[in-house]
């Protein structure tokens, strides 16, 4: 019996280079330049953005939070409540 | 970030998020990470004295850009309460939030499939009481999805439509419907009170529901939660589970809001745990070992049981 790392009637057999690991499909992008604005252009260092942006009957606010991450508030809006 | 393996055996990923090790669990009221900050107090995930509906980036994720995501989205600025308990024009509001993080997580290159999905109650691990729910951005096609897409293929045709086109004409296991959704326990159920709510149209996504349809989906998910609590009288402990079509093939934002994908079908999948009052299903040896779920009851008899209780609590 051949080693997992070995050749088994002349093909490759197992070896932990081929089995892992085992990339995704496709390569993953490249981050984006930092500083660049990332899904849909939030605002940083906590500030809203300042377009005007909805779903639906919600109005939509982006922030960033202390650590970079990603907030958003979704709530009725004054012309929506009126 | 997390480390993807490919288990070769089983054929499927297996995510190594060693950090979620150290993520909040179980905190008192006083220092819930999702309740709004108080004047004064420390501050919570979101720094903001209210809100409607928020949605972060999970700080523990399991996916994280440059390959997925994970994003929280609390209900409501109030600690207490469920998903059954909000008001319907909040828990149709959160339909539309779903939606735009559908469109906007599919649109990204590194996000096969979009998950939304609520863990509820202790007994499936939830660490933070506040109603929320979470979606995950796989950057690959998870298991379950690709099995429905299988199930497409090789009946020839959308599998829900023809599942939801059968349980119509048998009715036995409708426990609820309206004018746009259908909600019943599948004949080959596997937790005792499984329920799947299903658009009576073919709509592969949230994207392609209007308004209406959205309205009628939040009615009938609130409809089935209230019925679970009411069921045996106590807070419900479920996973829904929010199955779409693969965001593969949205490349940008524009494309994704115009998407018409061909497979999958919008529906949304309950895995409640209990199978009486106070016992447990547990996934052990035949489920675990060999992948074969053993019932204990007859959906047939769950469904009429819970039928009765989306009833009463109406």
């Amino acid at each position: 019996m051949a080693d997992q790392g070995g050749e088994v009637d002349g093909r490759p057999g197992w070896s932990p280079g081929w089995v892992y690991p085992r990339g995704m499909a496709g390569e993953p992008p490249a981050p984006p330049p930092s500083g660049a604005p990332q899904r849909g252009g939030r605002a940083a260092d906590g500030e809203a953005q300042q377009r005007d942006e909805r779903v639906g009957a919600l109005a939509i606010a982006r922030h960033l939070k202390d650590d970079g991450r990603a907030l958003i508030l979704y709530s009725h809006d004054a012309r929506e409540r009126a | 970030m997390s480390e993807l393996r490919f288990d070769e055996l089983r054929g499927e990923e297996v995510v190594y998020a060693i950090h979620r090790q150290e993520r909040t669990f179980l905190p008192s009221r006083e220092h819930c990470p999702l309740c709004p900050t108080r004047p004064g107090a420390a501050q919570t995930e979101i720094p903001f004295a209210a809100f409607e509906i928020a949605v972060f980036d999970n700080r523990f994720p399991a996916f994280e850009a440059p390959r997925g995501a994970s994003e929280v989205v609390v209900y409501t600025d109030s600690h207490d309460g469920s998903f059954g308990t909000l008001a319907p024009r909040r828990a149709e509001a959160l339909m539309w939030v779903w939606r735009h993080r559908y469109m906007e997580l599919g649109a990204r290159e590194d996000v096969d499939y979009v998950f939304i999905f609520e863990n509820r109650g202790v007994e499936v691990g939830v660490t933070l009481h506040h109603p929320h729910g979470q979606i995950y951005g796989y950057p690959f096609l998870p298991p379950v999805p690709e099995l429905e897409l299988a199930a497409d293929e090789r009946l020839g045709g959308c599998t829900p439509c023809a599942l939801l086109a059968a349980e119509l004409a048998e009715g036995r296991r409708v426990v609820y419907e309206n004018d746009g959704v259908v909600a019943y326990v599948p004949y080959a159920a596997r937790w005792a009170y499984e329920a799947h709510v299903v658009m009576r149209q073919h709509r592969p996504s949230l994207l392609d529901c209007d308004a209406e349809q959205l309205r009628q989906l939040a009615a009938a998910l609130q409809a089935l939660t209230r019925g679970y609590d009411a069921l045996f009288n106590r807070p419900f402990p479920y996973v829904m589970a929010v199955h779409q079509a693969p965001t593969t093939h949205l490349a940008t934002a524009a494309e994704a809001a115009t998407a018409t994908a061909a497979c999958g079908h919008l529906h949304v999948e309950f895995y409640p745990p209990l199978r009486t009052a106070d016992k447990l299903k547990y996934l052990a040896g035949s489920e675990q070992g060999a992948g074969t779920f053993i019932s204990d009851t007859l959906p047939e008899e769950s469904a009429a049981a819970l039928r009765e209780a989306i009833t009463r609590a109406a």
